[in-house]
């Protein structure tokens, strides 16, 4: 039905910007709240690529995508790389007022104001049963290849390798000799350019304003520890279930209740298996 | 130049309001190491609870009994504890980020409901219609001043009370199980009641203290819970100096001061989007600055709990 | 039938599929110093973990005093009066000498929000303050009363923990590694310490890789390897057996 296709739409995009998400989490330690920053930038610099510069979309999003990587990487160095001695805690608080600052900088620079992609993706076609806009084809087709990519590279290639033996645990990479600088560089490159991918798709099937960061973190952060925060293969699945979930409940109850039962999923999911789904690792309180 | 001083006596009037949720916060998450992050769902809970039990218009309402003040003040409340009752009993079973992450949820939660529940919350109208207290004692402008004494006696009221809770067997023992919780259980305590109990009293506390943000801002609305006012909570925390007694008070003051001066400096009119944004960024500047050069806030726990046993001496 | 204070009848815990903990006997004699040795991974913190009630058993039982613990949480296995030290990390950091041993001594009464609240606690927490002060003096210890956990001598916390343990009151004692890390001066003092206890009547069952300190104050011993227990006597009877000499003191630490 109709809401299965919005709901792997929703939960497509929402896949691509969590699976960043977890990617700091894990190789870096702390939760990143200014990743839904990110992720409003790669929107709005997706809409400026577009409607201003009048680059083909595709360009444009590959460009806001680079764009956002490496603003990714140069927070990195300045603003986290310094508080990374305090700990996790200090480094949430300080992403949490990179976020703030981020928050503030995008609104002045682009506007209070909610805007829209000018694309021509608008267009219905009639699958069967089902309706879809080219651009939401477009967006399942290209986290799909996102992800696969991104697999491919964390399994096939020797940076990504590196990527896997840090995350899972960065003391034992330290002492193989796996450079950690070079591997922290690319995750936050990578996941950065995952965030801005998913503010670029967040923009073609909707709209584009400044408060789209602190409502997608939200959800982020749901899928996120539905999904083990331990584990990216979860995190894509509970990205894809939460998606699901929040359109298919749309048939049932008003629209307006969809991040309620997002964290309603979250916190039933929490309470049945408090390690999050498909956890590397258990949590249990003894 | 007096429009100047009244914003004056705004900003020190709500730095007065977030130096009473700091201490709070700095009870549940400072002292018992619960580190919550949905204590704006908590105050809308005491805030709405409050302003809909002493509504005496029936307007596009269900549920408008009208009543005083003070009993729609314990109503809100009560109402809070119980919703931190709620809250509690799924969220403490987990640890660390996920209690952080779920406290979140659950507040997102509720904000969403006041947007929704239309029939009971006027939704995103709200209410802009109700008395405060002492009204008619004083002139337009004089009430803020009345306000601002008013919040600062409580301010007074709620750091006496956090210090004697901070000094007491009870707080000695939550700065205890924060450290380490297997130790404590070892010694017979039993840590996830304690811990509950100090949820629900921080939820109490919110909601006693909702109707005092209602009176300032004015309007009850959604908008007015959002995670903004944890995060500026949290921050002033921890600019102050987290798990100290007077840190919260100095936290609040520095940054609220900091903050809103930064919008008295930006200019008048036109320039509003650019003003509530310079917040933000000043906001996440100090934030980000503390958290680089002074991690720890400007008071600490040890000289706020410095030589226990001689307190207990003489 | 069995006159033993704390009694372990085929306690097993299975982590996946092995077993830290295999099939488990042990009766413990009250007002005795018993010590349980073998080499890491044997299975000694596991089956301190069950005891106390940090871990459920995948079967067996475990009864204190005649009464059945298995699957208790450590807390009210702890009010019972079995109390546990753990080897890492220890105590209360942010809490001074004397706020720790308060903590160790203090009653649900006296800690309780009402009290902090209303009726007040100086009346609840006297006699506590006053034992605390005696045991602190005892220990020499009062002159550091204020300081922060945090701040001492690795020696001096050990001591600590040791007393807040005694502010409990225990009727028994399980001590997972006490003399890790401590100096030779201060373990004769913590062997002396140990036997003051048990003269005073609390059963103390203990958990150490220094064999020489066993060997001291032990009445019986236990020797566990891979989870099981392969010999228990007196240190006399331990020291000679083979298989433990084979399995264990042939590369003791």
């Amino acid at each position: 039905m109709q809401n299965i296709i919005f709901g792997l739409v929703t939960g497509s995009i929402l896949a691509i910007a969590t699976v960043g998400f977890s990617m700091i989490r894990q190789t870096e330690g702390f939760i990143n709240i200014a990743h839904g920053q990110l992720l409003t930038l790669g929107a709005f610099l997706g809409y400026f690529f577009v409607a201003t510069v009048e680059m083909n979309v595709f360009l444009a999003g590959l460009a806001a995508m680079v764009l956002v990587g490496l603003i990714g990487v140069l927070l990195a160095i300045v603003v986290f790389r310094p508080v990374a001695k305090s700990g996790p805690l200090a480094q949430l608080f300080t992403s949490i007022g990179l976020a703030y600052l981020l928050f503030g900088l995008i609104r002045v620079i682009f506007g209070a104001n909610v805007t829209f992609f000018p694309t021509g993706f608008g267009r219905r076609l009639d699958l069967g049963p089902v309706n879809v806009t080219v651009g939401e084809i477009l967006i399942v087709v290209v986290a799909a290849v996102v992800v696969g990519l991104l697999a491919l590279f964390l399994t096939q290639t020797r940076l990504g390798t590196w990527i896997r033996a840090t995350a899972s645990n960065p003391e034992l990479a330290r002492l193989r000799g796996i450079p950690v600088n070079r591997v922290s560089y690319a995750v936050w490159f990578v996941a950065s350019a995952l965030a801005g991918l998913a503010g670029v798709m967040v923009g073609l099937i909707g709209n584009v304003h400044s408060e789209l960061g602190w409502t997608q973190i939200l959800i982020i952060l749901a899928a996120a520890v539905l999904g083990g925060l331990g584990s990216i293969y979860g995190v894509l699945a509970a990205g894809l279930l939460l998606g699901l979930a929040m359109d298919l409940s749309a048939l049932i109850i008003p629209t307006s209740y969809r991040t309620v039962v997002a964290f309603g999923v979250l916190i039933l999911g929490l309470l049945l298996r408090p390690q999050g789904l498909f956890a590397a690792k258990g949590r249990r309180e003894a | 130049m007096s429009g100047v001083i009244l914003f004056l006596v705004g900003v020190v009037t709500l730095a007065g309001i977030y130096a009473i949720l700091a201490m709070i916060l700095n009870l549940e998450a400072g002292w018992a190491g619960m580190w919550d992050l949905g204590l704006a769902g908590l105050v809308a809970v005491g805030g709405y609870v409050f302003i809909i039990t002493t509504q005496t218009t029936h307007e596009d309402v269900i549920f408008a009994p009208g009543w005083p003040m003070w009993a729609g003040a314990i109503a809100g409340s009560l109402a809070a504890g119980i919703a931190a009752l709620i809250i509690g009993i799924p969220s403490l079973r987990v640890r660390g980020e996920y209690f952080l992450i779920t406290t979140l949820a659950f507040a997102e939660v509720i904000r969403q409901l006041s947007i929704n529940l239309g029939t009971i919350t006027r939704g995103t109208v709200g209410f802009n219609q109700f008395s405060r207290p002492f009204e008619g004692l004083v002139s337009g402008s004089g009430y803020r001043w009345l306000l601002l004494a008013l919040v600062w006696a409580i301010v007074l009221l709620v750091y006496l009370l956090m210090r004697r809770l901070g000094h007491s067997p009870y707080g000695r023992l939550l700065r205890g199980f924060r450290d380490n919780d297997p130790v404590a259980r070892s010694l017979g305590k039993h840590t996830n009641r304690h811990r509950l109990q100090t949820f629900v009293l921080a939820g109490l506390m919110y909601g006693a203290v909702a109707p005092l943000y209602v009176w300032f801002i004015r309007t009850v609305t959604p908008s007015l819970f959002t995670s903004e006012v944890t995060f500026v909570t949290w921050t002033a925390l921890v600019i102050g100096g987290i798990a100290s007694l007077r840190g919260p008070v100095i936290g609040a003051a520095i940054l609220l001061i900091v903050t809103e001066a930064a919008a008295l400096a930006q200019g008048l009119g036109e320039m509003a989007v650019v003003l509530a944004s310079v917040r933000f960024i000043v906001l996440g500047l100090v934030l980000i600055l503390v958290m680089r050069f002074r991690p720890e806030g400007l008071a600490n726990e040890r000289d706020a709990f410095a030589n226990a046993s001689r307190r207990v001496e003489a | 039938m069995s006159a033993s204070i704390l009694e372990v009848r085929g306690v097993t815990k299975l982590f996946g599929g092995v077993a830290a903990v295999d099939g488990v006997d042990m009766a413990i004699e009250p007002g005795s110093i018993t010590a349980v040795i073998g080499p890491n991974g044997a299975g000694k913190t596991s089956l301190f973990n069950v005891v106390t009630g940090f871990e459920e058993p995948t079967s067996g039982t475990v009864e204190f005093q005649g009464e059945e613990v298995t699957g208790l949480q450590p807390w009210q296995i702890a009010q019972k009066g079995l109390v546990r030290s753990f080897q890492t990390p220890t105590g209360f950091p942010a809490l001074s000498v004397w706020e720790n041993l308060m903590v160790g001594g203090s009653d649900a009464r006296g800690e309780s929000l009402w009290a902090a609240l209303v009726s007040g606690w100086r009346g609840a927490e006297a006699a506590t303050n006053e034992r605390a002060r005696r045991l602190l003096e005892d220990l020499d210890l009062w002159e550091v009363r204020d300081t922060l956990l945090a701040d001492l001598s690795p020696g001096d916390v050990k001591l600590v923990d040791f007393a807040r343990q005694l502010m409990v009151d225990p009727v028994m004692l399980l001590l997972d590694e006490p003399a890790s890390g401590v100096d030779p001066g201060s373990i004769q003092r913590l062997s002396g310490l140990i036997r003051r206890v048990r003269d005073q009547g609390v059963t103390v069952l203990v958990i150490d890789h220094n064999i020489g300190f066993v060997l001291g104050i032990a009445d019986r011993i236990h020797v566990m390897s891979l989870g099981k227990v392969i010999s228990s006597g007196t240190p006399d009877q331990v020291v000679k057996d083979p298989t433990v000499i084979e399995i264990y003191l042939g590369r003791s630490a």
